[in-house]
């Protein structure tokens, strides 16, 4: 059971919408032309290796992520109500408030592209900490590339979406105070012939680093 | 810029024409950019990303080398444009529309043509681009330029919006254009600065 009352969720859903719709919004299409830019400007820097490009692209990226996530959840207020208040330590309350802060985001289409997320405790997940599981129904950026699943070597495409969600819940968690390292994966891409694209984040105490060395999808994924 | 001849730029569009042609995406099951249409997403967001890319190829290479690899993201963002929205590619527009219509419908911005030089047969041979909010600069803490304007990858995207359109259809005046970025915006409500030359 969650600390979020039902009020304050008519409140959060009122929220959420009122700040996408008053933001400036930019063509999600041109992100995608814009990402896919990037990531071949590098692959012809590395000499058409696609996997390097991909590494040196989140290197440069996380860091500016991290801030601007902070930034979002941190510092807007919506009729005077923070977005941080809505931030808990439970780890129940991260799937709403998650799906509150992808409509912040994305407004209404975050509907259509992500199911709601799900939390997993640890107790369930086969890597043995809680985990949020996050169904991807479209995807906007991977829909658009001519490259294949191959040429990104450990990769996976949406590896910008996931970098922005994991900053999310680690700048929730860091905020809540609860002692978790969130480590992010895209699990399941459309490019790689999946049904459907699938982003998990494992919530790691700070304390066990070593159960991340169990958890098959951090071998193989990068 | 320099390298930047004409020659050089009819190539690199051919090329684009090429990709375009042959264009199939990867992933049909994802839906279509025409389906990804009308979504946008909330700019603090959507820029993040570019600010660490400026200052990673500013580093990495002399001015004049990172200037052409940060003009040829935007060179590129307008083939992926075309190749999925090939729509885009047939529709009958007038030289202003070419332009103006991306910037408005794609990058929130608004486009003012001025300072138009004509040849003795009324033929435009030069004019400025004033960009009112610019995709990069806008509304985003200010990113002091390095030397190469900031916003330079949006001087790609317009410059290609024209040529492959041109190359494409064969039959459009002026053949080829160059547009190169002169100055970005440097607190809200300045606007950015291009300067296009009419190449033949």
């Amino acid at each position: 059971m969650g600390d979020i009352g039902r009020f304050k969720k008519m409140l959060g859903g009122f929220g959420k919408r009122l700040y996408n719709w008053r933001e400036t919004k930019e063509s999600m299409n041109f992100l995608s032309y814009m990402y896919e830019s990037i990531v071949e400007e590098y692959a012809d820097i590395f000499n058409g290796d696609y996997e390097k490009s991909m590494d040196t692209l989140i290197k440069l990226v996380r860091p500016m992520s991290q801030e601007v996530v902070s930034k979002l959840l941190l510092e807007v207020k919506v009729l005077g109500v923070p977005f941080k208040s809505y931030i808990t330590q439970k780890v129940e309350d991260i799937p709403y408030i998650m799906e509150m802060a992808l409509y912040a985001v994305y407004g209404s289409w975050s509907k259509k592209i992500f199911k709601k997320p799900v939390l997993l405790p640890a107790a369930e997940s086969s890597e043995g900490v809680d985990t949020i599981v996050l169904e991807i129904l479209e995807c906007p950026y991977c829909c658009n590339t001519m490259l294949t699943a191959a040429q990104l070597g450990a990769h996976k495409y949406g590896k910008l979406q996931v970098l922005t969600i994991e900053q999310m819940t680690q700048v929730m968690q860091d905020y809540a105070g609860n002692d978790f390292e969130v480590v992010g994966r895209e699990t399941k891409c459309f490019l790689s012939g999946d049904p459907h694209g699938e982003i998990r984040l494992w919530l790691y105490p700070r304390d066990k680093p070593e159960l991340m060395e169990k958890n098959e999808f951090l071998r193989n994924i990068k | 810029m320099q390298g930047e001849t004409k020659e050089v730029i009819e190539k690199s569009v051919l090329e684009d024409i090429n990709y375009i042609t042959n264009y199939w995406p990867s992933t049909v099951a994802a839906k279509s950019a025409q389906h990804f249409s009308s979504m946008t997403i909330i700019k603090p967001i959507a820029v993040n990303v570019y600010p660490q890319i400026y200052a990673d190829l500013v580093q990495r290479f002399e001015k004049n080398e990172a200037a052409i690899r940060l003009k040829r993201l935007g060179l590129r963002e307008t083939k992926f444009l075309y190749a999925t929205l090939p729509q885009m590619l047939k529709k009958p527009q007038n030289f202003v529309e070419i332009f103006s219509e991306v910037a408005q419908s794609h990058l929130n911005s608004k486009l003012f043509f001025t300072d138009k030089v004509k040849d003795d047969n009324k033929k435009l041979k030069s004019c400025k681009i004033i960009v009112e909010n610019c995709f990069f600069c806008s509304e985003i803490t200010v990113f002091e330029d390095i030397e190469i304007p900031y916003c330079i990858p949006n001087a790609g995207v317009y410059q290609n919006l024209y040529n492959i359109k041109s190359l494409m259809n064969k039959n459009m005046e002026p053949r080829l254009i160059r547009i190169d970025a002169v100055k970005s915006a440097k607190f809200d409500g300045d606007t950015c600065e291009y300067h296009l030359v009419v190449l033949d």
